[in-house]
């Protein structure tokens, strides 16, 4: 058992990396446990389209996305497409939107994620590894593990529901683009939501 | 699959949230003219501890929406933000507002005029160390008259003025953008006090400090571009506001710039 919660803890410590993600560079490496207590390493992907998104259930404009249903949306169009998604809750205990195994997937059950995995970061290290500032905060690693986008989610930079109809989502663009072999055409954009609820 | 969807578009839609803030639209004149031009004012007041967001948020937030519902011919000639503030929370630098803030609107009535009525619907967001949308509906009944009435004191408060004297323009140098800024006023101004807000979003570092001083004659604002600067940008909007209770000119704190940007 203490090897088993050893072993865990070891995997959930991101790699030691003190450069943020850059356009074009290798993403920092991370192993993360999901939901189901199981471990992913980023590395393990290698080969796919990965999409990162930072979520906070509490938060007003990831409320935006998940009641009006767009981002499970964006997660099926995706998965569809063999990409892997992401979804990370850096939220420390006590903070809004911290959640722990069954209270995920309750979550995603109750939301409807079509994400590959809600991941569990609530000592924020991957989140600060990745300079992970708002919920939703969005990445794109291209199949050999390079960053292609990272930013907001679409061009709308507002809480109200009504803002998703017409948004241009700049994570499907990417997908599109490296699916035809491209480079994204907006690879940054700053990300809006609410910030990312660390723990001190 | 369509029900399914609209469902969960319409629960998105009609969420309630907890209140934190309070909205009234005030007229500079009980009465309205026909054809003529009224100021109106509206106010938006937060509970302690909560802020609220300027046209530029900054790095987090959203701006106000404030949506007049009119009738037919009245139409917006112009609308002032109250001075923004910067405002720390966390990690986060915004360009905001606590406690209050003020829209200074003016309207034009239509030349036809049989009845009045100002209405309408600001949406917004509130934050503490969680944000919460807020959306709040206004009115202010006002009578048509064929004569202009005394006009009534609007709430007092700092709006941004233009002076065509005011010249700015910006360049590159490096990571950062250096204002060169002539027409200015500046004897007794405390110059570090001095405060640059990019009305354009992905001009500024929004963390970083401004540098401010004298050089050749006109006020020099140095400043890091921020992270999402675009090499095409051709010209931005910005708030030059004095130290607190420091003026450019009688009664002036901002001044509007419309920077263009030399390469």
């Amino acid at each position: 058992m203490l090897i088993t919660s050893l072993f865990a803890l070891a995997v959930a410590m991101p790699t030691v990396a003190a450069e943020p993600p850059k356009i074009g560079e290798i993403a920092p490496e991370f192993s993360l446990v999901d939901t189901n207590g199981k471990s992913h390493n980023i590395l393990d992907f290698r080969g796919k389209i990965v999409v990162l998104e930072w979520t906070n259930d509490g938060c007003p404009y990831v409320m935006k996305h998940y009641g009006t249903g767009n981002m499970q949306k964006a997660q099926k169009t995706a998965t569809d497409q063999g990409v892997v998604w992401l979804s990370i809750v850096s939220s420390a205990k006590g903070k809004q939107g911290y959640v722990e195994g069954p209270q995920g997937n309750a979550l995603m059950k109750e939301k409807g994620f079509k994400s590959t995995a809600l991941l569990l970061d609530s000592d924020g290290k991957v989140g600060k590894l990745y300079q992970a500032r708002t919920t939703p905060h969005m990445f794109v690693l291209d199949a050999s593990g390079k960053v292609a986008y990272m930013g907001a989610i679409d061009d709308k930079a507002t809480p109200f529901p009504e803002s998703v109809k017409g948004a241009r989502n700049y994570v499907l663009e990417a997908i599109t683009a490296l699916r035809a072999g491209k480079t994204p055409a907006i690879a940054a954009t700053q990300p809006y939501g609410c910030s990312v609820k660390y723990g001190k | 699959m369509m029900m399914v969807a609209a469902t969960i578009a319409m629960l998105g839609l009609t969420q309630q949230f907890p209140k934190h803030s309070k909205a009234e639209l005030t007229l500079a004149s009980p009465t309205v003219v026909p054809g003529a031009v009224v100021e109106a004012n509206l106010r938006v007041s937060l509970d302690p501890g909560w802020h609220s967001y300027w046209v530029n948020p900054g790095e987090n937030g959203s701006p106000p929406d404030f949506k007049f519902n009119l009738l037919a011919g009245w139409k917006v000639l112009r609308a002032r933000y109250e001075l923004p503030e910067m405002v720390i929370a966390g990690e986060m630098v915004s360009y905001g507002y606590e406690d209050h803030f003020n829209v200074r609107y003016s309207l034009q009535a239509p030349k036809q005029l049989g009845k009045a009525e100002i209405t309408g619907k600001l949406e917004f967001l509130v934050c503490q160390e969680t944000c919460i949308p807020q959306s709040l509906s206004v009115s202010a009944p006002v009578t048509v008259a064929p004569n202009a009435t005394p006009k009534m004191a609007l709430p007092e408060a700092s709006f941004p003025e233009w002076d065509p004297a005011v010249k700015a323009e910006a360049r590159v140098s490096g990571n950062d953008l250096e204002l060169r800024i002539t027409g200015l006023k500046t004897d007794g101004l405390d110059l570090p006090g001095i405060q640059l807000f990019s009305e354009s979003p992905n001009i500024v570092n929004y963390a970083s400090r401004t540098d401010v001083r004298m050089g050749n004659g006109a006020l020099v604002v140095r400043i890091p571009k921020s992270p999402y600067w675009d090499a095409k940008t051709k010209s931005f909007k910005a708030l030059l506001v004095a130290p607190e209770n420091q003026f450019w000119s009688p009664s002036v704190r901002g001044l509007v710039l419309n920077v263009p940007v030399r390469s």
